[in-house]
């Protein structure tokens, strides 16, 4: 029963996962030159790493960071790669976070954003070919680990009732 | 009896959730290095933009009204101030007005007098911002101007303070627009007072590049720039922004327009000018155009055209780039052999 209705499950990430790509879409009008926007859908992919992984397994974290890759116009496979890595990192240190206080939780977050953002220079240099100015990418880092608490709350509605239906594994 | 099936399951999804995570990283690193940009990505991402064209119009207007009503707020504080400042730049602008319909009459009698084509009327689309890409490595908006309104990429976009970027892909729906300061921007200019010709580079910073400037060029903070019109994809005279030096001492591009502030964009329907005839019988230049086309390049019969029987080089043939005025310029000279 629970195989047959894993589909249903994993597509409730996926799809806030999209919203959330929108949300960073949105013309805000804050920035520098160009505006930079944070990166959304980390939140939702570290929040279910540590809480509910089957229900976002890695081929689904693929599946957004293409859609995310499309979606911004920027290197392809880029987010898909910062995406994964985070998952991977968070995943790995799953035993440590669970069950630990709001704080903690955000303070991982924050770590697995300087990560993205290593990852994400490394990878865009490679891509490009020459080293790229990592300034906007601390500053995407930075803004993204302080949209957590708003992007948290949601989530951890979402899995309240997630698991009033599922209890987690 | 359901135990000893659990601690087989068990190991068995981690495994298997490593190997996934493994393979799709991996397939994911080699979209990134193997540089996987092709016809179908871009496609796929217009496709997609299309998609959701209609959720972000929808989920930009209350961003915008919000953005509009502090705007507003912070200008009613200053609104005093405001005022006499708008009446001294009138009083200016007023001066130049007259100067300005004095200076079109006189070129309008000069054109009349060389019997001179001039370039048709640009039209243009209008549209707002729904989309900003809002990435470190990309500088991209999405605006609600579909292909239907006769936007093509390459064209350029403007605001009220002036060139913003070109149209990279258009839809059914929305076009992406590719901003100056893009990693994978390059726009011709020429630099004023002194004429000097560049393209401004975009290096994903706040202030492009000026490269492959003329080593004798002399620039100086504040030395307007314009659009070039090279390349035929972009009107000329565009007013871009001016000269910055960085402090390395190398100029840079201050772009007039705050992408950051934007909201509504025109894309200009530029064609260029492929025949610039000047000829009042517009007859006989459309079959001497004719004829022309028959003939290949080393037939051209004596080719000396008649001073008042200018034709441009066609786009995309060689020297096609160097644009009108060189190519009018050009064709003067030879006349006047």
């Amino acid at each position: 029963m629970r195989d047959v209705s894993q589909v249903f499950w994993i597509a409730i990430p996926v799809s806030l996962s999209l919203v959330f790509i929108l949300l960073g879409l949105v013309p805000v009008g804050v920035g520098t030159g160009g505006t930079i926007a944070p990166i959304f859908t980390l939140t939702v992919v570290y929040f279910f790493a540590v809480h509910r992984p089957e229900f976002f397994p890695p081929w689904a974290v693929f599946f957004v960071g293409i859609v995310q890759d499309v979606m911004s116009g920027g290197p392809m496979g880029l987010f898909t790669v910062v995406l994964l890595a985070g998952y991977g990192l968070t995943h790995a240190q799953r035993l440590f976070l669970i069950g630990r206080g709001f704080s903690t939780m955000w303070m991982g977050f924050a770590v697995v954003c300087g990560l993205a953002a290593a990852i994400s220079w490394f990878g865009a240099s490679v891509h490009y070919g020459f080293v790229v100015n990592p300034l906007p990418l601390l500053m995407q880092a930075g803004i993204t680990a302080l949209v957590y608490p708003p992007c948290s709350f949601i989530l951890t509605r979402v899995n309240r009732r997630m698991t009033a239906l599922v209890p987690a594994a | 009896m359901r135990e000893p099936t659990n601690r087989v399951k068990l190991p068995f999804r981690v495994s298997s959730h490593r190997l996934s995570l493994v393979l799709t990283l991996t397939l994911a690193s080699v979209l990134l290095v193997g540089r996987a940009e092709s016809y179908l990505v871009d496609r796929t991402r217009q496709v997609m933009t299309d998609l959701s064209a209609p959720l972000l119009e929808a989920a930009s207007r209350p961003v915008a009204a919000a953005r509009n009503f502090i705007a507003s707020t912070d200008e009613y504080a200053y609104v005093f101030e405001e005022n006499a400042r708008l009446r001294a730049e009138n009083e200016a602008l007023r001066e130049w007005r007259e100067q300005a319909l004095a200076l079109r009459r006189r070129v309008s009698r000069f054109e009349a007098l060389l019997d001179v084509s001039v370039d048709p009327e640009i039209q243009y689309a209008t549209g707002r911002i729904i989309g900003d890409s809002g990435g470190p490595f990309v500088h991209a908006f999405i605006v609600n101007v579909p292909q239907s309104n006769g936007v093509e990429a390459g064209q350029a976009v403007v605001d009220d303070e002036g060139l913003i970027g070109r149209v990279v892909s258009t839809g059914a729906t929305a076009s992406r627009v590719l901003l100056l300061t893009d990693l994978n921007s390059r726009v011709p200019v020429r630099i004023e007072p002194g004429g000097y010709r560049a393209i401004a580079v975009g290096d994903n910073s706040r202030f492009p590049k000026i490269e492959f400037l003329a080593p004798e060029a002399h620039l100086s903070p504040g030395d307007e720039v314009v659009t070039s019109g090279h390349g035929g994809l972009m009107p000329p005279d565009l007013p871009v922004g001016m000269i910055v030096m960085a402090s390395d001492g190398r100029p840079r591009l201050q772009t007039n327009s705050e992408f950051d502030r934007t909201s509504s964009v025109r894309v200009l329907q530029y064609q260029f000018p492929t025949r610039v005839i000047a000829d009042s019988d517009e007859e006989s230049a459309a079959e001497e155009i004719n004829e022309k086309d028959k003939l290949t390049a080393p037939q051209l019969p004596n080719s000396e055209p008649a001073a008042n029987d200018l034709i441009v080089e066609r786009a995309g043939e060689p020297g096609a780039a160097a644009g009108t005025d060189a190519a009018l310029a050009s064709e003067t000279e030879s006349a006047g052999d």
